[in-house]
Formats: structure tokens, C-alpha cells, sequence
């Protein structure tokens, strides 16, 4: 039996059939002429206790990233931004490391602790072909010789109770000090710089307390304060809790004192969820809350966020993307491979860089970190930070 | 159906392996553990190897809770000792691998003894409390007792090292931890074979009529602690050979409950069952996040959306098995042997 006419199959049919299909399969491809894209891998703690920063650093880098794909790309190339969850835990971060390391090729990464970055140093010195940095300060970072892969978006965390310290000086020379500090490894971080930097200008550091993360009887802890009555009171190592309870009950106490905190607690929004006790609390940034600032950056930053009022971890992630970008940029003008190495020099050749506004003053990379930071003030009533002090640089010799 | 499994000999019901599919499927098993490197990539392998160290770490625990009926909230914080162990050992005085993991599963046992010396008084919750109690002053000690552990910034560790070779990624190390995690999951099989195992069960099935026919609590409860602790301090050092830093918040307690849900989820006082408990609580995750990563081209703030999803599915999946099969994963793995032992008749 023939089959009919209509329906036969030749040759040329088949021929034709077979390009077409062969077009249409590759259509979707990518050109040969088109530069592959730039992979910037991250485990950002989505959820957990660090969730609040997490978010915000995730975002910060996203925008950044999404208005450089907009003008080009870097040097024609497209940023891919891979992040994944941690949950703020190093084993899930080392997990999600290896794998995006292993499914792509990624020079810049961002780790979401102190812990994951310290755990994955040897791994990045070993394989020499990815760089980081992330939202950790930790003072042991800041080391270009025992961290020589990693920068920090900002001062590290000795350096920011310097820039309060010397605050308190400028403000009453042979001031009073308390410190309190978290239990934990982010806590502890600064004490030993602290002392020595109160000693250097004259200050006297009065008491010294140490209380669980997120403590909520702090009773004792506030009597200890109490009774030295000084005239500033630092707190370290919180995200929020206790600090609002500290305030509380010291006003209730009819104390006088300052309060002043580190970069984590140093936000208008959860300054705002404490109320009238954290009016004219002091905290350091290195970054710009005046929502009216100058400059390139700060005018994308309003782009993206209208009136949505930001937190430090947002411009911490702006940051770190930031300058992941002009390592590359750089990486790529001085027509090197991207590998740590060829990375690292080109971050830390980021010296009197301007930040769009994002900085104050043009930044530096200094060791790992940016040694910069600025006092603001928190005016409960208008719930935002205002600045307190001019931009100050620490040298790295202090 | 199979036949022909009647013993005849005490040896023969109390053998390793009953049957000759047991057998068969041990040695797939084992065919299958050392062709897996074959296939895994980088992820795959730092996945196994994590696997394989919360499976030691969550049988040590099975032994105290599952077999002894002890509970311990401390587990993890003997996993740091094991783990500062090894730093401190090979760091300092660059001793073999397989040394330092035996120290650290020594001195763990010796710290598991002193934590179980309540047990004889106290036990149930109390006996928690009291294992939290010296997670807490374990961490104080490992905060405090800087020139040992490094203090708050903690322990970097030296890659592992076995007869010249560097054991530096997740795909070489997988040789080392793959075998220790055989040899001392069969040693805890093992181990239910011999007078001290069937003493542990004697004392978490009743204590009294245990002590009533000659088994000596006391003894028997620390020799418990010990064991698990060892398993333990092996597994904490393993991990440090694995993530190659040791900081007091390494081991948060959060860890010993991740430990404690493992041994239920996968059934409490089964071998297997600390199997398919560490490798559902290490792995489940992971294929959640796989989803939320499947849907980030299309959405890309999926990470921020779908990750407290996940942790909410995670915990329902957990909730639904206490619900729905309290006896765990190993409850489902004897279901699904008996089906094929007794088919085609009903089981």
C-alpha cells in the first residue's frame, strides 16, 4: 500500500525540517559573540538571627547589581547574582559555598559571618581563584597577611569603638566609660583595642560587662552601671536586644549617662521599635543616612528605595557590590585572569576612591577594611539618625 | 515470601546479618560507598562528608538516648571537645590524624563520664538539664581557656594529613571519614550484640528490674556516657578536619537538639534509624533549598521569600512524622523489608 502524497516524507522535507528544528532549538542560546557573565556567588543569613541584616545586605547588592546590568554590564559583561539562605550558620554557608563554587566559576563571593569567613579562609588560599567579603567587621579579618583574600565594606570593629572613643573625648576630655559587650565571639571582638585606645586619650573605662546576646534581665547589670554613673556606656556585640532594656531602666534610674553603639545596632528602624528611651543614642557608621546627601550613589540608592528608609546592612551589601565591581572593572582594564591574586590587588589599589556618596570622604582600603566612620545621633521624634560628627579616618598605625 | 530464615543456634538469631539479602545488600552498600566519588561533584561530597559526620555523631547519641534511655542536651558541646581536641593536638604538636581523633574521642568520653555521673540520681528531664547545664560550662571553658583553645577567636586547624597525603577538600577527605563512619556505625551494631549493649537496653526499658537481676546502673550508665561521648568527640573531630577553624560558637546548643531531633526523626534505639535521621536532617534542607533555587531565574527575590518558607516546611515534615510514624524513618524501613520478606502475602 502507498501511502498518499500529502503526507510523504522526502528527503528534502526531511532536510529542511532539520534545519528549522536545529534553528529553533538554538534561538534561545547565547551568541558565540556575547560575554559570558560575571558569577558573584553569596550565603546570606535569609533566615535566622541575623536575618534582619541578611535581607538588607542581600538587597543592597541585588540593586547595585541590577542598575550595573542596566548600564552594561562590567566591561560588556553581566553580573549573575547567586545568593542562597545560611541561616546564619557556618556548615550551611560552607555548604553553599562549595556547591555554587563548584557549578560555576565565581572570582567574587559574599559570606554572611565572621564564622564562615574565618572557616573558609584556608579553602580560598588554597584555591587562589575566588575573593570575599562580607558582613563581618571581625578585627581578625582585617589582617592582609593571615586573611589575604578577604576586604571588609567598612571600618572592623576595633576600629569603629576608636572612632566612638575619640567622640567622647572631643565631646568631655577624661570622660567616664562603660562597656558592655556581648558573650559571644562578635561581642569580645573589640574589648582589648577599646582599653588601650580609652588609655591612649585619656578616658577612663570604669566597668567592663558581659551578658548573653539576647539577655532580658538586666537588672544587675544596670545597677553595676549604676553605680559608676559614668558618662558613656557602649554597647558591642548586640543586634538590638538588650540595649532598648539597658535604656530603659537606667532613664528609670534618673542616670545621665550617653548611650553609644557599634555598627549592627546602629539602625533607625530598630532604634524606632525602642522608643523614646534610645532618643539621642549614638551610634557609628561609616555610611550616609542623610537622605539628602550628594552624589551618584545616594541618588540610585533613593531610585531604588523612594522614601523606604534603609539600614546600615543595605548599604553594607551596596558596598560590598560596589566595590566587587571596580575590582573587576580593574581586573579586567589591567587585562588580567581573574584570579585571587590579580583580585585582591585590584581591590586594594581602591585607594581615595570616590563612593558616589555612599561614604562621606573618598575610601581607602587599608589592610582589609575601610577605616572610616561617623557619629550619628538617633532623634526619636523624627525617627531617624542624624549626624552627630564630621567623617573620621583611623589611621592604621593607631 | 523468603524462607528458610528458622535459626537453629543462638549465634545464628543474634548474627550481624541474618540473611543472605542482608548480606547482599551490605556489600551493595558498601560497592555503592566507594563508587560514589565517582559521580559526586564538590557539592555532593561536602554533603557526604557532613552526612557521614552527623551520622557518628547522631549513633553516639542514639546509644545514650535511643539504647539507654538517657536524655543528653549536650551532645554538641562534646562534639567541640573532640573538635578543639584535634585542633590543639595536631595544631601544637602535629600529631598523626588518626591519633588526634582518637584523643579527641578519649577525652570526650572522659568529660561524658563526668557529665553522667548525675544520671544515677537523676534522670528524664533532669538529667537534660543537667547535660545543658555542662553544655554551658564546656562553652564557658572553651571561652575562657584562651591558651588551649584560642579564647573567643578560637582554633584554625591544619589540614588533615594521612602518609604525606593532604587531605584538603571535601573529595579527599571522604576517604578517610567514609571508613571511620562504617567501622563505627557497625561497631555500635556491634555492640547491641554483646552484655554491655543488651545492659543498656535492660536500663532504658526498666531500670529497677534491671538493677533487680544484677546489671549495675551506675556503671552501666556511665559506660553509656562514655560511648556516646566518644562517638561524639570522633565526629566533632572530624568536623574540624572538615571546616579547619574551632570557635566556642562553633557548637551553639541549638546543635545538641539538631542531634536529639535526628534520633527521633529517624528512630530512637535503631542503628539504621540514626542513619536515616542524620542524613533526612542534613539533607532535607538542602532539597529545599534546591527548589527555591529552581525558582530564582524567574524570581529572583525567591531566596528572601522562600527561605522562611523552607524552615516552615522543614518543621512541618518533622511535626508530621512525631504525628504520623513516632517510630521514625527506620518504623517505614521495616515496614517496606517485611512487605518484600512476606510478599505476595499481606503483611
Amino acid at each position: 500500500m502507498t501511502q498518499p502524497t500529502s503526507t510523504r516524507l522526502s528527503r528534502r522535507t526531511f532536510n529542511q525540517l532539520g534545519l528549522g528544528a536545529a534553528l529553533v532549538a538554538t534561538s534561545g542560546g547565547r551568541s558565540f559573540a556575547q560575554a559570558p557573565e560575571i558569577v558573584i556567588g553569596a550565603a546570606s543569613p535569609l533566615t535566622g538571627v541575623f536575618a534582619f541584616a541578611g535581607v538588607e545586605g542581600f538587597e543592597g547588592a541585588r540593586d547595585h547589581f541590577d542598575w550595573v546590568n542596566r548600564q552594561g554590564g562590567v566591561a560588556g559583561r553581566k553580573i549573575k547574582y547567586i545568593a542562597e539562605d545560611s541561616g546564619y550558620r557556618v556548615d550551611n554557608a560552607v555548604a553553599i559555598f562549595t556547591k555554587l563554587t563548584s557549578q560555576n566559576t565565581i572570582p567574587i563571593f559574599f559570606g554572611d559571618s565572621t564564622g564562615f569567613q574565618k572557616a573558609i579562609n584556608p579553602e580560598l588560599n588554597r584555591r587562589g581563584t575566588t575573593v570575599m567579603a562580607g558582613a563581618s567587621f571581625a578585627t581578625e579579618i582585617d589582617d592582609a597577611a593571615g586573611f589575604p583574600n578577604q576586604w571588609i565594606p567598612g571600618p572592623n570593629y576595633s576600629d569603629q569603638l576608636r572612632v566612638l572613643l575619640r567622640y567622647i573625648q572631643a565631646q568631655k576630655r577624661g570622660a567616664s566609660v562603660v562597656l558592655v559587650n556581648s558573650d559571644t565571639e562578635f561581642g569580645r571582638d573589640p574589648i582589648v583595642a577599646a582599653e588601650q585606645e580609652a588609655a591612649r586619650l585619656g578616658l577612663n573605662v570604669v566597668e567592663k560587662i558581659i551578658t548573653q546576646p539576647g539577655s532580658v534581665d538586666v537588672s544587675g547589670d544596670v545597677l553595676k552601671i549604676r553605680r559608676r554613673n559614668p558618662d558613656y556606656v557602649i554597647f558591642h556585640g548586640y543586634v538590638l536586644q538588650p540595649i532598648p532594656e539597658f535604656m530603659a531602666q537606667a532613664r528609670q534610674a534618673g542616670m545621665t549617662s550617653k548611650f553609644m553603639g557599634t555598627f549592627y545596632s546602629t539602625d533607625s528602624l530598630m532604634m524606632s521599635r525602642a522608643g523614646a528611651v534610645a532618643d539621642g543614642y549614638l551610634g557609628v557608621s561609616c555610611y550616609n543616612f542623610d537622605p539628602n546627601a550628594p552624589g551618584s550613589q545616594m541618588a540610585l540608592v533613593r531610585e531604588f528605595n523612594g522614601t523606604r528608609v534603609r539600614t546600615n546592612a543595605y548599604f553594607q551589601g551596596w558596598t560590598n557590590a560596589m566595590i566587587a565591581v571596580e575590582t573587576l572593572k580593574r581586573t579586567i582594564a589591567a587585562n588580567q585572569e581573574f584570579n585571587a591574586v590579580n583580585l585582591m590587588k585590584a581591590a586594594r589599589s581602591i585607594q581615595n576612591y570616590d563612593t558616589g556618596g555612599v561614604v562621606g570622604v573618598p575610601v581607602s582600603i587599608t589592610r582589609n577594611s575601610i577605616p572610616v566612620g561617623r557619629i550619628y545621633e538617633f532623634k526619636a521624634a523624627e525617627k531617624r539618625l542624624v549626624a552627630a560628627s564630621d567623617w573620621m579616618t583611623i589611621a592604621p598605625t593607631s | 515470601m523468603r524462607i528458610a530464615t528458622a535459626k537453629e543456634s543462638y549465634a545464628a538469631d543474634e548474627a550481624l546479618f541474618k540473611t543472605d539479602t542482608q548480606r547482599v545488600w551490605f556489600a551493595a552498600l558498601i560497592v555503592a560507598l566507594f563508587a560514589y566519588p565517582l559521580i559526586g561533584s564538590g557539592y555532593w561530597m561536602f554533603l557526604a562528608v557532613l552526612v557521614m559526620i552527623n551520622v557518628i555523631s547522631t549513633t553516639g547519641l542514639n546509644i545514650l538516648t535511643g539504647y539507654t534511655g538517657q536524655v543528653s542536651l549536650g551532645h554538641a558541646a562534646f562534639m567541640a571537645v573532640g573538635a578543639y581536641c584535634v585542633a590543639f593536638f595536631d595544631g601544637r604538636f602535629g600529631t598523626p590524624v588518626l591519633l588526634n581523633l582518637v584523643i579527641a574521642g578519649a577525652i570526650a568520653a572522659a568529660i561524658g563520664i563526668l557529665v553522667g555521673l548525675p544520671s544515677l540520681r537523676i534522670k528524664g528531664l533532669y538529667l537534660a538539664i543537667a547535660t545543658l547545664a555542662a553544655s554551658v560550662i564546656l562553652h564557658f571553658v572553651f571561652l575562657n581557656w584562651t591558651p588551649v583553645t584560642g579564647g573567643l577567636r578560637g582554633l584554625n586547624v591544619p589540614t588533615a594529613s594521612v602518609l604525606g597525603i593532604e587531605l584538603a577538600t571535601p573529595e579527599r577527605l571522604y576517604w578517610l571519614i567514609m571508613p571511620i563512619a562504617v567501622v563505627m556505625v557497625l561497631a555500635a551494631r556491634n555492640l547491641f550484640r554483646t552484655r554491655i549493649g543488651r545492659a543498656f537496653i535492660a536500663i532504658r526499658d526498666r531500670d529497677i528490674s534491671a538493677e533487680i537481676i544484677g546489671i549495675p546502673l551506675f556503671k552501666y550508665k556511665l559506660i553509656s556516657f562514655a560511648i556516646s561521648s566518644f562517638y561524639a568527640g570522633v565526629a566533632g573531630g572530624l568536623w574540624a578536619y572538615l571546616f579547619r577553624v574551632v570557635t566556642p560558637e562553633s557548637f551553639p546548643a541549638l546543635a545538641s537538639i539538631f542531634f536529639l531531633a535526628a534520633v527521633i526523626v529517624g528512630g530512637a534505639g535503631t542503628i539504621v534509624g540514626a542513619i536515616f535521621g542524620a542524613v533526612f536532617m542534613t539533607l532535607v534542607p538542602e532539597l529545599l533549598k534546591l527548589i527555591a533555587a529552581l525558582i530564582t531565574p524567574w524570581y529572583p527575590d525567591a531566596p528572601i521569600y522562600l527561605a522562611p518558607v523552607r524552615n516552615v516546611v522543614f518543621g512541618v515534615l518533622i511535626v508530621g512524622f512525631l504525628i504520623f510514624e513516632p517510630m521514625g524513618l527506620a518504623e517505614m524501613w521495616r515496614r517496606i523489608r517485611r512487605f518484600f520478606a512476606l510478599w505476595p502475602f499481606r503483611t
